[in-house]
């Protein structure tokens, strides 16, 4: 990110006159910067390491090119028998109203199937519920009875008040001592003196 | 209403499609776009069959109730799916799923 801020401002600032500062990083020149010109170096220099770093960074897994060939020959496959097959050349004919016996026949022949099917959607809007929702509950009481961190909930609570309480209670102990101490010492000291002045 | 393309246009739709949902299965590092080729391989089947209702028998509307209900399972699974993907996202902070391989080992 901040690469990219001190692209825009240096490709602003050199004078570019064909502007286009998101560009500029392709034809080098006055718009290179730290980060183009280090990885345009560890292109020269090792460019099996940036090619395995591309990887890494690209969304294919590295398997694309057997997954490309293996999902073409599929299609190619179904295609084959597809087309392999003397199929009824013409629709047969419709009569029209589809909507009204579509829903006649969800509420009388397939009404199990209907009411499975949505029985089905409330057990998936259940169990998604719950699977999105179980992390949340149990770092909220860790965060009262102990001190595990697990810092995927809400870990600016835990890391805010962790110090807060660890750090502020020594030190208002060590600052009330040292401020009683030293009022004792100035006082001793003051007595002494005032001791030793008469 | 008997125009139109024929039925080998819908299956080789289909094909296309599942080929296209293969290929996002097997190839995509993100675990969402692996669910979204799921998705498109679910499609290619609904599709499918609704070239199949239509050209076959399509005064017996049984199968577009059989369409609905596919339809109706392939959003249940898409929910299902993505609240895993939410969970393991939570668990690993990452959605890459060339990290997800402890049972590889």
């Amino acid at each position: 990110m901040s690469g990219m801020g001190g692209q825009i401002s240096s490709s602003g600032g050199g004078g570019d006159i064909a502007g286009m500062p998101g560009m500029t990083h392709t034809a080098g020149g006055d718009g290179t910067t730290n980060m183009d010109m280090t990885v345009a170096s560890m292109q020269k220099r090792d460019p099996k390491g940036y090619y395995k770093m591309m990887e890494g960074m690209a969304m294919s897994t590295g398997q694309l090119k057997l997954a490309g060939i293996f999902s073409i020959v599929a299609g190619l496959v179904l295609v084959f028998l597809i087309v392999r097959v003397a199929w009824l050349p013409k629709p047969l004919a419709l009569d029209l109203d589809g909507p009204t016996r579509v829903g006649d026949l969800l509420l009388s022949d397939y009404m199990m199937a209907f009411e499975g099917a949505a029985l089905l959607i409330l057990a998936g809007i259940v169990g998604a519920v719950v699977l999105a929702r179980r992390e949340r509950k149990p770092p909220k009481n860790k965060q009262q009875s102990s001190n595990a961190v697990t810092n995927r909930v809400a870990p600016k609570q835990t890391q805010d008040n962790k110090p807060a309480f660890s750090k502020s209670n020594p030190k208002n102990v060590s600052v009330a001592d040292k401020a009683v101490a030293s009022y004792i010492a100035v006082g001793s000291s003051g007595t002494i003196s005032k001791e030793v002045g008469l | 209403m008997t125009g139109g393309p024929g039925l080998v246009a819908y299956l080789i739709v289909g094909a296309i499609m599942f080929a296209i949902g293969i290929f996002a299965v097997l190839s995509q590092r993100g675990a969402v776009m692996v669910l979204m080729g799921i998705e498109i391989l679910v499609n290619a089947a609904i599709l499918n069959l609704v070239a199949f209702w239509r050209f076959v028998n399509p005064n017996d509307y049984g199968g577009q109730v059989f369409v609905i209900v596919a339809m109706t399972i392939g959003a249940v699974e898409m929910a299902i799916g993505l609240a895993i993907m939410l969970m393991v996202y939570r668990a690993r902070g990452t959605q890459n799923i060339d990290k997800f391989s402890e049972m590889k080992e």
